[in-house]
């Protein structure tokens, strides 16, 4: 009797030992892997990878520390209390180096968990970290993204008693302060959004779009729609040659959009010759 | 021998039973020999598509390459639509997964890139199976009609993982020979006006014959009436729509809610109430109860010709064909020209169907057996003569440039010149707003219903729905703003490693991120003004 009771846990124990023989081992995880699995959303195991590194310098220990907080911030469930974890092994990265990337990289994240990743979000923190971030390493690519998310917070802000118009002001005058490409694209491209919350002028809305086509959008769907709405903030603006510029370029950039149509009657209405784009036009036949 | 009824019936289930195994045991015997055939490899490819005609036209390709590769056996694995994501996952997470998969239902990003191949690679490469034809120079990539914009993965991961076979459009079916009966005609409605001329003719038809004899108009159901409805309404919202759009990009913006909560959105819009009628009427032609019905219903009603039309994707014209006893004839929807007396007003003119994109993506398993000569089979199905092979057997639209659309199919080519659809009232915010407009829906739709009675229903709570929808969009947007600072700092520590591609990547995320940054904060904005506006209203 008692045998049989005890006869299939036995059977499964002397197999699982027998199981792990034939079992494949997977290769140990190392900080390159760890940061692909964590680029293909596979957050959990990347984070788990981390963990597991052994680092063979006191560098490495540091990107081992980034590594672990940066994954840890968007390990599922979220909670506080991983956040509390990342910020202090971001702390312990920030202590052991000068300004290098990973510093800064650090200074960067723990202002992202104070604006994205902590529930609820401290919108005061981030801007005091952003603001700390810009002011140590001002020309350090993550500062200048900083300050297209600082000036976010700010315009966008619902604490602020400063009336809006005051602080798109301040946006503008804190424009200036953006030199790499790409986040003054972006900063730019806030900028337009803000001043058309507060219906500037046409003429003014087109200069922030025009700076952003300057730096270059990189996703089709944006680009098309950067066109679209430069040509018609130039028609607005009474810019009708540029008008008729943007149109065309949208017209021969993108053969597979629902608009070309509409914008062929707008550079019809403009004097163009909608034609000089329709020649481009594809059918499904010809080109992608 | 005396044989009670029990006793038959045991003996048929038990022989049944025997044959079945008998039968199973044979196919997996064989297989199992075809496997351990050395000189013979085996590759899969599983899908749902069980529409007519598919499974032949898979068929037929597979044959061709397996004409040019005699070592190479190629199956398809068909599984019913809505087991697939179970049997899919049980597979992949068992290791032993088809070699090639239909991806879509039951796929995430997540899932792709843990048990799937980026193709992206390859697909920049051009096609060898393109050699002879205008496409032999070209990437794999730009040979499809929507350049892969549509390609699984590529919207979060920056990868390709999956390239398409087809492309598909929706169109308004009609039985040829009860149409030319009841109207008189032999050409389809060409616009709304002659549709609601084609209700009317139906319903005179109809009027003195027994129950069970007379014919609807259209054939509804849950799946079926939404695709007519929606692309009517959207017809009526295309001056709406541009009107609302504050950013000039000529289309329903990305975040119609901020329209709402702007003040700027408001449902009793005139061109929203026309379009309301609109539904109304189209509800009123449609079967007693259509909304609680299921797809096959609708095409029972349309095959037994108790319908005279049905709406439906032109992967379905093989289907509607085979079970009907009839010509089918297919046409564009019938939407209302600017010049229509009644529904004019607010059109700007024929929608355009010129983004619409691939379909039938094929993915390739991370676990495939045979993972070289799966993509190659991948590569042959998607070649411009395979692709036309497949078109042409199926009757499905080609998603190959260059492929001619076969006869049968031309009246599903995506129309190109028109317009965009405008926004539509049950999608104008999210699950809330869809709630309270399917919740209403039978007011508007049913024999005593009317737009008013809707309204009545459906206004008081369209504002707290679009209140708690813009609230839970704003908690789902914050999420995604997150996820990308991980993918980031990993895409810029691959890049300072000298991957190439993930310095890319991490520059197109970083756009995307920085405007779904702005466009959560003007959003949290305009929620908060709305509500502090609301506030100061009651006090």
């Amino acid at each position: 009797m008692f045998w049989k009771l005890i006869r299939w846990p036995v059977v499964l124990a002397a197999l699982i030992p027998a199981a792990g023989l034939w079992a494949e081992e997977s290769p140990a995880p190392t900080l390159q892997s760890a940061w692909k699995e964590a680029a293909s959303l596979l957050v959990n195991d990347s984070n788990r990878s981390f963990n597991q590194v052994q680092a063979g310098n006191p560098q490495e220990e540091r990107e081992l520390a980034y590594g672990q907080a940066a994954t840890l911030i968007n390990v599922q469930p979220k909670t506080n209390s991983n956040m509390d974890r990342a910020k202090e092994m971001l702390n312990r990265v920030i202590a052991g180096g000068d300004s290098d990337d990973l510093t800064v990289s650090s200074r960067y994240l723990l202002a992202r968990i104070a604006q994205v990743h902590q529930l609820p979000p401290d919108d005061g923190e981030a801007i005091r970290l952003y603001s700390d971030l810009i002011n140590k390493h001002p020309d350090h690519v993550l500062a200048q993204q900083a300050l297209v998310k600082r000036a976010n917070l700010q315009f966008f802000s619902t604490e602020s008693k400063t009336p809006l118009q005051d602080r798109y002001a301040l946006l503008l005058k804190e424009a200036g302060l953006v030199t790499e490409a790409e986040a003054r694209r972006d900063y730019q491209m806030l900028a337009f959004v803000a001043g058309q919350r507060l219906n500037r002028p046409a003429r003014e809305l087109l200069g922030h779009l025009i700076q952003v086509e300057a730096t270059g959008v990189v996703r089709d769907r944006a680009l098309a729609d950067l066109y679209v709405r430069l040509g018609e903030f130039a028609n607005l603006a009474g810019e009708k040659k540029m008008a008729i510029h943007y149109y065309q370029t949208f017209l021969n950039g993108f053969v597979r959009d629902t608009r070309r149509l509409i914008v062929r009657e707008k550079l019809a209405e403009l004097g163009a010759n909608p034609e000089a784009a329709q020649s481009q036009d594809s059918n499904r036949k010809i080109k992608p | 021998m005396n044989w009670d009824r029990e006793k038959i019936l045991n003996s048929i289930g038990f022989t049944l039973l025997g044959a079945c195994f008998a039968y199973s045991l044979f196919n997996v015997a064989t297989r199992t020999a075809r496997e351990q055939d050395e000189e013979v490899v085996s590759i899969r490819f599983a899908h749902w598509q069980l529409e007519a005609g598919i499974r032949t036209a898979f068929d037929a390709v597979a044959n061709e390459y397996m004409k040019l590769h005699p070592n190479v056996r190629v199956e398809q694995i068909l599984i019913p639509e809505r087991v697939y994501p179970t049997w899919l996952t049980t597979r992949l997470v068992g290791q032993n997964p088809p070699d090639l998969v239909l991806l879509g239902i039951g796929m995430s990003d997540e899932r792709l890139a843990r048990y799937f191949v980026p193709l992206t690679s390859e697909v920049a490469k051009p096609n060898p199976y393109n050699k002879g034809t205008d496409l032999e120079q070209v990437a794999w990539r730009d040979t499809f009609v929507d350049g892969l914009v549509t390609s699984p993965g590529i919207v979060n991961l920056f990868d390709y993982y999956g390239v398409p076979n087809s492309v598909s459009t929706i169109r308004l079916f009609y039985n040829k020979p009860l149409y030319q009966k009841i109207t008189g005609k032999t050409q389809p409605p060409r616009n709304y006006e002659e549709l609601q001329g084609v209700f009317k003719a139906v319903q005179e038809y109809s009027k003195d014959l027994p129950d069970k004899q007379k014919v609807l108009a259209v054939a509804g159901s849950k799946y079926n009436s939404p695709i007519l409805m929606d692309r009517l309404f959207a017809s009526q919202t295309q001056k709406l729509t541009l009107a609302l759009d504050r950013s000039n990009v000529l289309r329903v913006p990305t975040n119609p809610q901020i329209a709402f909560f702007d003040g700027l959105l408001d449902p009793r819009d005139p061109a929203m109430i026309s379009a309301l009628r609109l539904t109304r009427e189209l509800g009123q032609n449609m079967q007693t109860g259509f909304i609680s019905l299921a797809r096959e219903d609708a095409t029972f009603y349309f095959a037994q010709e108790r319908a005279l039309m049905i709406t439906s994707g032109s992967f379905d014209l093989a289907s509607l064909v085979q079970e009907s006893d009839f010509e089918v004839g297919v046409a564009p929807i019938p939407l209302p020209d600017p010049q229509d007396p009644q529904f004019g007003e607010y059109v700007l003119g024929q929608t355009s169907e010129a983004e619409t994109g691939t379909n039938v993506p094929f993915g390739l398993a991370q676990d495939s057996k045979h993972p070289e000569i799966a993509l190659d089979f991948l590569k042959f199905m998607t070649s411009q003569p395979s692709n036309r092979l497949f078109s042409h057997t199926s009757t499905w639209l080609p998603s190959v440039v260059g492929v001619e659309v076969p006869e049968v199919v031309e009246p599903f080519e995506p129309i190109q010149e028109g317009y965009p659809g405008g926004i539509m009232l049950r999608s104008s915010g999210g699950s809330e707003v869809v709630r309270i407009y399917d919740n209403a829906f039978y007011s508007l739709v049913s024999k005593d219903g009317s737009v008013e009675k809707f309204m009545d229903l459906f206004l008081p709570q369209y504002p707290q729905a679009m209140l708690r929808d813009g609230k839970l969009a704003l908690k789902n947007s914050l999420r995604n703003v997150g996820r990308h600072d991980t993918t980031l700092s990993a895409l810029k520590a691959l890049a300072v490693r000298g991957d190439d591609t993930a310095e890319t990547k991490a520059l197109r995320l970083a756009e995307i991120q920085a405007r779904q940054e702005t466009d959560y904060y003007q959003r949290r904005y305009a929620i908060w003004s709305y509500e502090q506006r609301m506030q100061k209203e009651k006090q």
